[in-house]
């Protein structure tokens, strides 16, 4: 099976937003509205031993979305060729179930369209060759993006090789995106 | 630009989970009387029948129009076992069909039925809260046994206005004796619950415990306080065992209405989720 996700190494970050930025302007995102963010952990521990890092957060193109079980309209699933979980604009009732049941917060709702909108590894790049755009415009090289069951993917390999963790598991999700501990 | 729409859920979606439940503790507790009672409670329970429409109308049109392509609704009719939202759109007209029925023929089918619907729709309401696993402090099968306490509570105050203000209502004094009664031990059990439930909440995930501080101190605490325990239980119960005259009993429904609409908004607003590393508090909120 395919599953197309990222992989981020949290010590490659900087933290200079790029991503965020790339992702509003390719998508023309309105103000206030993101599908990707990255915050800010710490500054923490005493000196001379303090740390501070990124984290940037995406959809996690889960594989037992909670997104997907509480949409009234069957808007919302998981592509079996891809992995990639999509929203379709054209079914979507605009309910905001699926931002409510989304334990990342990955999903926006945009006012004038009426319907729900989030991160979909940009279909339209995918298509034309192209890596999603936050990976193409990471400075960093914190952002790693490809087939995470293919064993000859870089994605799969730094999943393995670099002990790549996942976030809130307790919640049975089973996100595909993971993250190198910084 | 200012926002119509909230990106999640707001108060439109607390009065349409008040709203049901109020119309299925209405109907349903005077169904089951009549039920009890061999159809002498025709009348009273044929207008209660009314209102109840009235109100869960009310409440559905409030749902539609929180949607974002209202026009879509019948995606929702659609996909019945697509999600419970479905489910409980489902349920809604079911309801409201056994109490078009009950006024149509009346009966012991239609007022069972009533009673058992009645029962689905308050459940359906905290159902669609607590089965959301990303918010903990709602997802407990305590969330639906408290709205449907609070919905057969603020039910019977709603019938308890309409007896004291429609002379044709024509709910004799017995049985309207017995429903107070009722009311009080439902108060009673609902102060229990919601002390109960917020010390499990207190002990256990983190965003739970963020809930409960939400409400006893934190952004909430007013309305959980004044609206929810102070106005909408400890004064009605009070008042309720200090007298049992007719203006009392007024004042107290009213005021158990408007615990009943606190209990779904606070509940409703102080459902967090996890934090992610560096993740503002804030961005958990509903
Ligand atoms: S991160 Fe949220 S929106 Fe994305 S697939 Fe998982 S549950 Fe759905
Ligand atoms: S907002 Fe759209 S995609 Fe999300 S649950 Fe509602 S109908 Fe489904």
């Amino acid at each position: 099976m395919t599953r197309l996700a990222l992989v981020i190494d949290l010590n490659k970050c900087i933290l200079c937003h790029a991503c965020t930025v790339s992702c509003k302007i390719h998508h023309d995102l309105p103000l206030g509205q993101f599908w990707n963010e990255v915050f800010t952990v710490g500054p923490s521990g005493e000196f001379p031993h303090t740390s501070l890092y990124g984290f940037p957060k995406a959809c996690m193109q889960c594989d037992k979305p909670a997104c997907v079980s509480v949409c009234p309209a069957r808007a919302t699933e998981k592509d079996k060729e891809t992995g990639v979980v999509k929203i379709y604009e054209d079914k979507c009732v605009g309910c905001r179930s699926c931002i409510v049941a989304c334990p990342y917060g990955a999903r926006a709702f945009d006012e004038t369209k009426g319907t729900t909108f989030k991160c979909e590894l940009c279909p339209e790049r995918r298509e034309q060759g192209k890596q999603p755009i936050c990976v193409e415009t990471c400075v960093g090289g914190a952002r790693v993006f490809g087939d995470i069951d293919d064993p000859n993917s870089e994605a799969y390999k730094i999943v393995h090789e670099k002990h790549a963790v996942r976030y809130l598991e307790h919640l049975g999700t089973e996100p595909c995106t993971s993250y190198v501990p910084a | 630009m200012k926002r119509r729409r909230a990106n999640t859920w707001d108060i439109r979606i607390a009065s349409y989970l008040f709203l049901a439940g109020v119309g299925a503790g209405a109907f349903g507790s005077l169904a089951l009387l009549d039920y009890l009672e061999g159809g002498k409670l025709h009348l009273p329970t044929s207008i209660t029948a009314l209102l109840s429409l009235l109100l869960i109308g009310i409440g559905t049109l409030l749902l539609v129009s929180d949607l974002g392509k209202p026009l879509r609704f019948w995606r929702v009719l659609l996909n019945p076992m697509s999600s419970m939202l479905s489910v409980g759109a489902w349920i809604l007209i079911l309801f409201a069909l056994t109490m078009l029925g009950y006024l149509g023929f009346g009966g012991p089918v239609f007022s069972l039925g009533g009673v058992v619907f009645a029962i689905a729709t308050a459940g359906y309401t905290g159902i669609l809260l607590g089965v959301i696993k990303a918010r903990p402090f709602w997802n407990s099968p305590a969330l639906p046994l408290l709205f449907v306490t609070s919905a057969f509570s603020t039910g019977i105050a709603v019938v308890t206005v309409l007896a004291s203000a429609l002379v044709i209502y024509g709910l004799d004094a017995q049985s309207s004796h017995l429903l107070s009664q009722v009311d009080l031990c439902l108060i009673v059990a609902e102060l229990a619950i919601i002390g109960l439930y917020l010390t499990i909440m207190n002990n256990s995930a983190a965003p739970a415990a963020r809930s409960v501080e939400m409400l006893l101190r934190g952004k909430q605490a007013n309305t959980f306080w004044g609206g929810l325990i102070f106005a909408g239980l400890v004064v009605p119960l009070v008042l309720a065992l200090a007298s049992s005259e007719g203006v009392t009993n007024l004042l107290s429904s009213i005021l158990v209405l408007i615990g009943g609409f606190s209990l779904r908004y606070t509940f409703l607003a102080a459902g967090t989720r996890a934090l992610l590393p560096g993740e503002p508090a804030e961005a958990s909120y509903l």
